[in-house]
């Protein structure tokens, strides 16, 4: 059985950005380890054979032209206007350099 | 004449003018301002409708799920996440229906995110069941069922990864259907499981069913994943004669409270009596798609839930709820190295076996009929004892939402603990036609009431 550790889900916050409180860190370090557990049953399946597929229709790839559709583009306005933090018609970022 | 007209009916009085769509609303907008307050089924509404002016028809008002992008209403996929998002556009299924002339009404209540089968993980409270406020409507679509279900709408359009429209339709007792994947756009719909995600509609009878699937359904150049097959007329071929070979399966009983397991027998005796005839086939035991639904749909919100950084919309993450975190930290750790091939390719796999599995059983059958759920609506409350309460309620539904194939919950009859049982049918590929020809042959037999509940929400 895969128990995850209190690292396990720091690790696992840091990557997704998410803080959690020590409660939700203890309830999900068990609820996590519990589905895991659970999903060890696909060891039962022999899936040696099987191809890597990841699609469940017989669609297949499909290539737009490349031409501006205007019906799907938004205005500077439209784009920022959900935006908390904007300035000069552009939406505001943390500094990342 | 209102109350408990089905959408259809409403639908053709619109056509005849014997009813105009402002004596339709008037009704509708007292009942939902009489009973919201209680039931919570909608997390938005106008007081007065809008149509699309262009429309050439006029169609009764409907209900959204608020996972859908709309103009008219704010979206907020039940996630304070994004309190306060108005969608610069909107979704090819709303856009659809305006265009034939159905209004939204409203936006319906949901699972955060449309992660969970109860709404008890919405942002603004649970829906409340009609039959037994108590308990629990399903979900995610909950709210959109439960609508339908105490008449405050006339039909609604819900969303479905697995279950998330065939449990809250048995748990509410109304119709609940899954298209094939790739059978009505996802554009506009807040993604969740991009591989499984099936818009859909929640209605009082298989008829609304099929004349809401002719509405939404057909390819659309903005999502890639939808498939050039011609949309049947659904709703014409409902009352031709046409009979079916069924498949029937031990393995779909397993756990399945007695008397739902008695109502899917009643509903194969009733089949039977039509000229439908059974056979009993041997599926892979529906516990394998929980397993593989919870690996592939976690690593998908993963992904899909990341572009929530409150730069372009919406706050930042410290909004989200406990099951949203719980999601897309499982799926970050079933997409990590060293884990990537044990859980998310393992389950890719399985999922492939599931599918050849549904092949298979069509080489035999025309459609499987199976209890939609192992048990009725719970109380409010009874998810927490779970680590994942959806998956184990939705194991019956899992197996067609990961095959890709449509399904549909019919309401089966009345539990002795007073909450409705659904039965499903799942049926081929794209073949939504004879599945809703089928269920429509056992919804006229069963003759499950579903006034009674609509009275108790119309009486004051």
């Amino acid at each position: 059985m895969t128990r995850l550790t209190h690292s396990d889900v720091e690790k696992l916050a840091e990557l997704t950005k998410l803080q959690l409180s020590e409660a939700e860190r203890e309830k999900i370090s068990h609820d996590l380890t519990a589905s895991l557990d659970y999903v060890n049953n696909l060891s039962d399946v022999d899936t040696q054979t099987v191809p890597e597929t990841f699609f469940t229709t017989d669609a297949v790839n499909v290539m737009a032209e490349d031409e501006v559709d205007e019906t799907v583009m938004l205005t500077a306005a439209e784009a920022l206007k959900n935006a908390s933090f904007k300035k000069d018609g552009y939406f505001v970022v943390k500094r990342i350099l | 004449m209102i109350a408990g007209s089905s959408y259809t009916y409403l639908a053709h009085l619109l056509r005849d003018n014997k009813l105009s769509q402002s004596d339709i609303w008037g009704h509708f907008l007292h009942v939902i301002q009489t009973h919201n307050p209680q039931l919570n089924a909608f997390i938005s509404y106008d007081e007065e409708l809008s149509a699309d002016d262009e429309a050439k028809d006029t169609l009764p008002p409907l209900g959204v799920k608020d996972n859908f992008v709309t103009k008219q209403f704010p979206t907020t996929a039940a996630s304070k996440v994004l309190s306060g998002y108005f969608s610069p556009y909107e979704s090819t299924v709303t856009s659809k229906l305006l265009r034939a002339g159905a209004p939204i009404a409203g936006k319906t209540n949901l699972d955060a995110w449309a992660h969970g089968s109860s709404t008890e993980t919405s942002d603004f409270g649970v829906t409340r069941n009609p039959y037994n406020p108590d308990h629990v409507p399903g979900g995610s679509s909950g709210g959109s069922a439960a609508a339908v279900a105490a008449g405050l709408i006339p039909a609604a359009i819900g969303t479905e990864t697995a279950g998330s429209i065939r449990l809250p339709a048995a748990w509410c007792g109304v119709v609940g259907l899954k298209p094939t994947y790739g059978r009505v756009s996802r554009y506009g719909v807040v993604a969740m499981g991009s591989s499984w995600d099936c818009p859909g509609p929640i209605t009082q009878t298989v008829e609304d069913a099929a004349l809401i699937l002719e509405v939404i359904a057909g390819m659309d150049d903005r999502d890639a994943t939808t498939l050039d097959k011609a949309v049947d007329s659904y709703s014409s071929s409902l009352r031709s004669k046409q009979t079916f070979t069924i498949g029937y399966s031990d393995e779909f009983l397993t756990d399945v409270d007695p008397e739902i397991v008695a109502a899917v027998e009643k509903s194969r005796k009733l089949l039977e009596e039509q000229g439908h005839s059974f056979k009993k086939i041997s599926m892979m035991a529906p516990k394998y798609a929980i397993s593989v639904y919870m690996m592939l749909q976690r690593s998908e919100v993963s992904s899909n839930l990341a572009r929530y950084t409150g730069v372009r919309y919406g706050s930042d993450r410290s909004s989200f709820g406990l099951e949203a975190k719980r999601r897309m930290m499982l799926g970050t750790y079933a997409l990590s190295a060293g884990y990537v091939d044990q859980l998310y390719k393992k389950a890719q796999k399985v999922r492939y076996l599931i599918a050849q599995d549904f092949q298979s059983a069509y080489k035999d059958v025309d459609m499987i009929l199976v209890p939609t759920t192992p048990i009725t609506a719970p109380k409010i409350g009874f998810s927490e004892e779970f680590s994942f309460f959806g998956e184990m309620m939705d194991v019956l539904s899992e197996p067609a939402a990961a095959a890709g194939i449509p399904a549909i919950s019919v309401p089966a009859g009345m539990h002795s603990n007073g909450l409705p049982i659904g039965v499903q049918l799942m049926g081929r590929h794209f073949d939504e036609k004879s599945l809703l020809k089928c269920a429509y042959d056992l919804e006229q037999q069963l003759e499950f009431n579903r006034l009674d509940v609509i009275k108790k929400y119309t009486s004051s």
